[in-house]
């Protein structure tokens, strides 16, 4: 059941990575007009479009992420303290703070998205940066320690 | 501005700065044994195995974010809008705070 889920909150997390990385993408680099390389069409997309999306899956990863804690806690958080791999542990600890105010800017982020094209337009900028960062920092992170003791636990 | 535009900005403040806080002055609501499945208002004995207080920092943050966002009806308007704006400054705070208690684990 933990593989199962750890597997789930990862593909929920691939996902989430991909639409914040699109959106933060358009905003920061905007294409040009004219034929688009490979980079360029990553960046061609209507932004706003993943808004909803992104709150879905930043929600339904953090609900998973808060289901497999437990077990964290007991198997692999003690085992790090055992070996005394404190970066790892250390990582882990930014790795939750990070997803938990990511939790509480997903308010703000709608309400920035929603607004017309023009209002809050640095906030946007800078929050979804934020967002895309957290969601990047808690995928390596977590891959990270899935590598030192993940499945099997 | 809606009243939902003008609670929102300070649900996130607040909820950043509460659990910014939570942290260091264990302001958890609740801690979760999982050892034992069990959870507790405050600390237990070690024979119950480590606790979990990450859930309880979210709830005293998203607790006090709501109640601070609905007593935003009495902020003034021009008040709440300058808020919309720079509110993302203050989750970018907590994220910098957080990660400087952090340093212990790297040193």
């Amino acid at each position: 059941m933990t593989t199962t889920l750890l597997i789930f909150h990862m593909l929920v997390t691939v996902l989430l990575i991909g639409a914040l990385t699109h959106q933060t993408l358009a905003i920061w680099w905007p294409v040009a007009a004219g034929p688009r390389s490979f980079f360029g069409s990553f960046r061609a997309v209507r932004a706003g479009s993943y808004t909803n999306a992104v709150i879905v899956l930043y929600v339904t990863a953090a609900i998973a992420g808060a289901l497999l804690y437990p077990d964290y806690r007991l198997d692999v958080r003690t085992f790090l303290e055992a070996t005394r791999m404190k970066a790892a542990n250390g990582a882990f600890e930014i790795k939750e703070h990070f997803a938990a105010l990511g939790l509480g800017m997903l308010p703000i982020y709608w309400l920035y998205w929603r607004k017309s094209a023009t209002e809050y337009v640095g906030s946007r900028r800078a929050i979804t940066l934020m967002l895309a960062f957290t969601v990047w920092w808690n995928f390596i992170v977590g891959h990270l320690l899935n590598n030192i003791r993940g499945f099997g636990i | 501005m809606s009243a939902l535009s003008r609670a929102i900005p300070i649900f996130t403040i607040v909820y950043s700065v509460l659990y910014a806080l939570s942290f260091p002055y264990d302001l958890q609501l609740f801690m979760y044994y999982p050892a034992v499945a069990e959870f507790h208002i405050a600390a237990q004995p070690a024979t119950l195995g480590p606790p979990i207080n990450w859930y309880g920092w979210i709830a005293t943050a998203a607790i006090g974010g709501v109640i601070a966002s609905l007593a935003g009806w009495l902020v003034p308007e021009r008040w709440t809008a300058r808020l919309a704006t720079l509110s993302w400054l203050i989750p970018l705070g907590a994220m910098l705070f957080l990660t400087y208690l952090a340093k212990a684990w790297f040193i």
